[in-house]
């Protein structure tokens, strides 16, 4: 179990150690009993509850009280939990909350379950009578960095959540709100759904291609990982005399960040995301990432509930003849950036919100590979990351985060035509509480930075989120003109740490983002755009919370990274820990065409495995282990010298 | 077929294509629900039975065929250019010569001809085939095995819609044909849509076939050919064997339907204008807690490309109306003229 740390808020009671701080006495009510703990409903009056018991977060969810449905939304650029009434679209409150939300999620008594990923919290919300009030906070539950998704098991017996950056799933009794797994996860832990008979959970990864699968009925238990790329082919391959069986043809899952689950019997969970081609890593390529025609494909990977297996078919890489015809066209319209799904009631249709394209494209929830079986599409505002289906009147309600527009369609309504889909749509943007409201830059560099087909940024359609996903990075290695090349971390590493590019190769970031959209076939961003670009990836930090105490094993690690013997900080100086200078380390890599490499940033190292140029090393234990007198001297280190070193470096 | 459920969410959704507005009313649109109403749900593939298609290549093929059979459903064209069999020793180089030996053209526009050995470059669901050989060699004197499929939807036949199949045996260089057998497979209704297209399923072991209605359509296979289906039927197949799910898709481009008086309009060699194109998805699939692989059809919009290259390869009036009408339409317009 981690440390659990005491978070005070407000005036709220200091719960130091258990996981669960107790907030504001409820004032616009009388409590009708004594509350049996400081995170249940504290009075009786009637308020919304969901329309059936709803088991995945999201950052949408619609409630219903007398006949009316109320919508909940988690606004993360304003950290603003906003109530609306869905019927009339109109916003009733606004209740501001301590840090950027991730995904709410609704108990069946009506209170408002809210991830914080800008606070390391969940907190706990209760609707007043007069939904026209804000929420009243009855206690936060402390969790791992950066929750991102939660989950009710059967019943709504455990809570479960996700943390990003924290890397873990862990789960907390509804009662005692005590925490009861701690599981470690693999990076980029994103959606998380239960099985039915809430025995394991599964957990997409928006960078790795796996699913983690998680036992939830032990205590201490582990995490098994689901591969959801293309299986591998063995070619056969002859190198001089000697003949070699080769993995080929393998592509990798990306961009898994949302999780759905089919509500029926067939026991299927559906995992929206991108098949990535990274290309031949020893051929350099004739420009751009990847030579392969379709760098990046949208698929649907689906999963035995039951059997923990993919469906060979849903993650079948073959060009889709309705699609594209085979002739490679630019993806304009393809879902490149998934980040939200949903299943209705029956179990018929997936819907998927895409980013880029800003979209929510429905699919037969019942296919073998979802993704050949589109039905319809609606044009939605940009940003589409929360959906929530009235099951009754069919109308599906959509929150775009980027234009903070919320929509509603009429799923039930005939198209006239694909390319004009948007017709009947009905909008309400919501009020931006002063102090709270992103720059205007920002907001269309964040625009820009997601646009899926925007042939300014490349050729082939991919957006620059496709792979710095988040403003973070793929972990994939991509076949380069100039060799193999990792995807570097944008967030945070930005300042001060010029030149840029592996091999140093841009003295200015300006220069360099102009450089990388020539590489990708792309025509070049005008200067404003250009500059709301820098503003948005310039504004990415990581989250609050990710600010480790220092034990003494991290000290210990801290003075091995500073030692003379070792050598790391030469290279690896000052605040950003680059000397900014380019080094022959005797890295170069097959298919390298150069030998010196711009020494990188450390800051957040923790969160952009796999390392070097090449991504050749998974670990960073691995790496030190392997790069003793290319990179510094640590084959003299004890093993527990090098474990502290790895401490302190995932701290930097 | 008696429709007495409600069309299904996923039936109301097909009424996004202009073509279904047609028939809500009326039938119905989707029939998984008919197919379904013994087991509510989506059909399974246990609710289509499994029949077996004779292999084209299992035929015992006759060493040669003396004379042809009459009542054949299409004529023997031989191209004039054919080299003469009295010159079948003449080779241009040592791998032969590559030659057209015989067309196969329907006589009915209902008719599909198959030839398992044709090129890929060729449409294999049109109502014409091309057999090609290399001179020089034995192949030309081989007896291939041709087949026609039609279908049979006459309700009054009692025995339900059927897949009737038709195999001959062709001699391409005697150019004689043989009727060598027939075999009618019953279909599965598992999708309907007004005006004549219709999706039917029939079952072999280890694989689904999916067999379209559609006259006068323009189709993109799942291998990416774009052509006019000049028979009306296409049938694909999906491999179900030994797997927990497959899936396929193709587009067509459906016909305008033009009053009879209008087709005078139309210049006889123009092309059908395409009223809708839809995007269909087959897949089989089946998870632990499936009883049986479940057959799921959806269908959409397609992209525009995919729309424009379907536009362009819809069929010319001459082929849907036949040559003869087509002449009469031309003349009548020249007269006008």
């Amino acid at each position: 179990m981690r440390k659990a740390w005491c978070v005070g808020v407000g005036l709220g009671l200091f719960a130091c150690g258990s996981t669960v701080t107790r907030s504001n006495e409820p004032t616009s009510a009388k409590p009708a009993a004594l509350p049996a703990h400081p995170c249940a409903r504290a009075h009786a009056q009637k308020i919304p509850v969901p329309f059936r018991a709803n088991q995945i977060g999201g950052a949408l969810a619609l409630a219903r009280r007398d006949g009316s449905t109320i919508a909940y939304i988690a606004d993360e650029d304003t950290a603003t939990l906003y109530t609306v009434d869905a019927a009339s679209l109109k916003e009733l409150a606004a209740t501001p909350l301590a840090s950027k939300p991730s995904q709410l999620l609704l108990h069946s008594d009506g209170r408002v379950f809210v991830a914080l990923a800008g606070g390391a919290r969940v907190e706990v919300l209760e609707p007043a009578g007069n939904l026209a009030a804000p929420l009243q906070e009855r206690c936060s539950i402390e969790t791992p960095v950066e929750p991102v998704a939660l989950a009710w098991t059967p019943g709504e017996q455990q809570l479960v959540v996700t943390s990003g950056w924290g890397h873990a799933l862990t789960t907390y009794d509804t009662k005692s709100f005590e925490r009861g797994l701690e599981v470690e996860l693999p990076r980029d832990p994103r959606s998380v759904v239960v099985s039915d008979d809430g025995t394991k959970a599964y957990v997409a990864h928006a960078t790795g291609s796996q699913l983690s699968l998680v036992p939830l009925t032990r205590t201490a238990s582990r995490a098994a990982s689901l591969w959801v790329g293309t299986p591998g082919k063995l070619d056969t391959q002859l190198d001089g005399t000697r003949t070699l069986l080769k993995l080929s043809a393998q592509k990798f899952a990306s961009q898994g960040f949302a999780l759905a689950k089919h509500p029926g019997t067939s026991g299927r969970v559906l995992a929206p995301q991108v098949l990535v081609d990274r290309g031949d890593l020893e051929r350099p390529t004739s420009r751009g990432y990847s030579d392969s025609r379709v760098p990046q494909m949208a698929s649907v990977a689906v999963v035995d509930e039951d059997a923990g297996t993919v469906l060979p078919s849903s993650v079948d890489d073959s060009i889709d003849a309705a699609v594209n015809l085979g002739w490679g066209e630019p993806q304009v319209k393809e879902c490149l950036l998934p980040r939200v799904a949903l299943v209705d009631p029956k179990g018929e249709s997936l819907f998927v919100g895409c980013l880029g394209v800003d979209q929510v494209i429905e699919f037969d929830a019942m296919s073998a590979d979802p993704r050949r079986a589109e039905v319809k599409r609606w044009h939605v505002p940009a940003g589409p990351t929360g959906l929530a289906l009235d099951p009754e009147s069919h109308k599906l309600f959509v929150w775009s985060q980027f234009d903070r527009v919320l929509s509603m369609v009429e799923t039930m309504r005939p198209q006239a035509d694909v390319d004009d889909p948007d017709s009947g749509l009905v909008q309400l943007a919501l009020s931006r509480p002063a102090g709270r409201a992103m720059r205007g830059d920002v907001a269309l560099g964040r625009k820009l930075f997601h646009q899926v087909g925007n042939l300014e940024i490349s050729a082939d359609g991919r957006a620059c989120a496709s792979c710095h996903i988040e403003g973070r990075d793929d972990g994939i290695t991509w076949a380069t003109p100039d060799g193999p090349r990792q995807t570097p971390v944008l967030m945070g590493r930005l300042t001060g740490t010029a030149p840029f590019g592996w091999t140093g190769s841009g003295e200015k970031l300006s220069d360099h983002m102009q450089k990388t959209f020539a590489r990708l076939g792309g025509k070049g961003l005008e200067q404003d755009e250009l500059s709301a670009m820098l503003a948005y990836v310039a504004s990415l930090a990581p989250p609050a919370g990710a600010d480790v105490q220092r034990s003494a094993e991290v000290e210990r690690g801290f003075q091995v990274f500073h030692a003379a013997e070792t050598g790391c900080a030469t290279c690896h100086s000052g605040d950003t820990l680059t000397d900014g200078q380019r080094h022959n380390i005797r890295s170069a890599a097959a298919g390298d065409n150069g030998k010196t490499f711009d020494t990188p940033s450390l800051l957040h190292v923790k969160a952009s495995a796999p390392y070097f140029h090449d991504g050749r090393f998974q670990s960073l234990r691995e790496m030190l282990d392997a790069t003793s007198g290319m990179m510094g001297e640590t084959a003299q280190l004890s093993a527990a010298d090098k474990h502290a070193l790895v401490a302190y470096l995932e701290t930097l | 077929m008696t429709r007495t459920t409600q069309p299904s969410r996923r039936a109301r959704s097909l009424c996004t294509l202009a073509l279904c507005t047609l028939s809500v009313g009326a039938v119905g649109l989707w029939a998984p629900a008919a197919v379904a109403e013994a087991a509510p749900g989506r059909p399974t593939l246990a609710q289509i039975p499994i029949v077996s298609l004779p292999r084209q290549e299992a035929l015992p093929t006759p060493e040669k065929i003396e004379e042809s059979s009459e009542d054949l459903p299409f004529e023997v064209i031989i191209p004039e250019d054919r080299p003469k069999q009295d010159k079948k020793k003449h080779v241009v180089n040592s791998y032969g010569e590559y030659t057209h030996w015989l067309s196969l053209r329907a006589l009915k526009s209902d008719v599909c001809l198959r030839y398992g050995n044709a090129s890929g470059s060729r449409p294999q669901d049109r109502d014409q085939v091309e057999l090609y050989g290399y001179s020089g060699y034995s192949y030309a004197d081989q007896v291939v095995s041709v087949r026609a499929e039609r279908l049979e939807l006459d309700p009054s036949a009692g025995q339900g819609p059927a897949l009737v199949v038709d195999d001959y045996f062709v001699a391409p260089r005697a150019g004689h044909a043989r009727f060598a057998a027939t075999t009618r497979i019953p279909l599965v209704k598992v999708a309907e849509v007004n005006r004549g297209f219709a999706i039917y399923a029939f079952r072999e072991p280890g694989r689904l076939n999916v067999v379209l209605s559609a006259p006068g359509a323009a189709m993109i296979t799942p291998n990416f050919a774009v052509n006019a289906l000049g028979c009306g039927i296409s049938r694909i197949t999906i491999d179900t064997a030994g797997r927990s799910g497959a899936a396929t898709s193709f587009a067509l481009g459906l016909p305008e339907v033009v009053a009879p008086e209008k087709v005078q309009d139309f210049r006889a060699y123009g092309q059908v204008p395409m009223e809708r194109a839809i995007r269909i998805s087959v897949s089989v699939s089946q998870t632990s807690r499936d009883p049986a692989p479940v057959l799921s059809l959806t269908f959409g919009d397609p992209s525009r490309p995919v729309r424009d290259a379907l536009k362009d390869r819809m069929p010319r009036w001459n082929e849907v109306l036949g040559q003869e009408r087509a002449n009469e339409i031309e003349q009548k317009l020249a007269k006008r003229d």
